[in-house]
């Protein structure tokens, strides 16, 4: 006698199949999401770091071989920012500004020379 | 009887599974248009303003009837205000073309207004942009190198002088604060 219908074993295997497929379109979708709030968290740091440039520039000076860290609240977001200027050499001094949303992990670096004053 | 029970449950688990992945989608799809034009918004907002500042010219405004005024940049306490006169971009270089900039916050907008002329006579003839929405507050500060100011000019002598620093906060409605400090290198006096 013909049987009709699938076995329990091909059902199984149509939702293994199935569950993959959803998990795969799952992540996509997921770090499609993640990639806007990275994008969002980066171009923060970014501005946190131009923000920091102009002060170091001008009112909050940093005296040679120096680091300074701190914290920023910026679009809801916590930011962590730490500073360090190098004496590369006579006439220029190299900046380096990191920024992350913790004191370990940098999303956003900004490097540059300045004339020393 | 047992094979229709068994393909009730499947049919609800794929239910299940279809009716989150849509879910999912819709609010991610939410997620990632807020997001992407807020950090466009931001973003514009930080390049024209640091545009703006970088081109500006160091001339001093005209008032209403065209008569010229002692400052080169001005903010007063309390408008919410500031406007210098710039160069205007025309393409991808910038023109020697003069013009009048106002950034203002305006029925909790922050707007860019760009006059045609370095000397507008006439007020209303402007071209307006909306940089910031869903502005609740607005703080301005300038700072010739060695202080913050709340206004610009402070002084006779700052008069004839751009600020070294422009630091504009913006608060939205949902108590989210953002700063954008701008460095202007214009180190030059008007006299």
């Amino acid at each position: 006698m013909l049987r009709k219908g699938f076995s329990l074993l091909e059902v199984g295997a149509a939702l293994l199949i199935l569950g993959l497929a959803v998990t795969a379109v799952f992540q996509f979708i997921s770090s499609t999401t993640l990639s806007a709030l990275n994008l969002e968290n980066r171009a923060y740091a970014r501005q946190i770091a131009n923000n920091r440039l102009a002060l170091v520039q001008t009112l909050e000076p940093l005296a040679g071989n120096i680091q300074r860290t701190g914290q920023e609240e910026f679009g809801g977001k916590s930011f962590f920012w730490s500073e360090k200027i190098e004496t590369t050499s006579a006439k220029f001094l190299q900046i380096s500004i990191r920024i992350g949303l913790s004191e370990e992990t940098d999303i956003y670096e900004l490097r540059t020379f300045v004339e020393k004053k | 009887m047992i094979e229709v029970l068994i393909s009730l449950v499947i049919l609800t688990i794929i239910t299940i599974i279809t009716s989150s992945f849509l879910q999912s989608s819709i609010s991610s799809k939410e997620i990632v248009f807020t997001k992407s034009s807020q950090t466009f918004q931001f973003n514009l907002l930080a390049d024209t303003l640091r545009e703006d500042v970088a081109h500006a010219v160091n001339i001093p405004l005209l008032d209403l009837r065209g008569e010229v005024q002692s400052e080169t940049f001005r903010s007063t306490l309390n408008t919410n205000s500031f406007k210098f006169i710039t160069k205007i971009r025309s393409g991808k270089n910038f023109s020697n073309s003069l013009v009048q900039v106002e950034y203002q916050l305006q029925d909790s907008k922050l707007t860019r207004k760009q006059f045609f002329t370095p000397a507008p006579v006439d007020q209303d003839l402007f071209s307006e942009t909306v940089l910031f929405n869903q502005v609740q507050k607005m703080n301005l500060q300038f700072s010739d190198g060695k202080a913050w100011f709340n206004f610009w000019p402070v002084d006779p002598l700052t008069e004839r002088k751009f600020p070294t620093l422009i630091k504009l906060t913006l608060e939205k409605e949902n108590k989210e604060s953002y700063s954008w400090i701008i460095l202007s290198n214009l180190k030059n006096i008007y006299d």
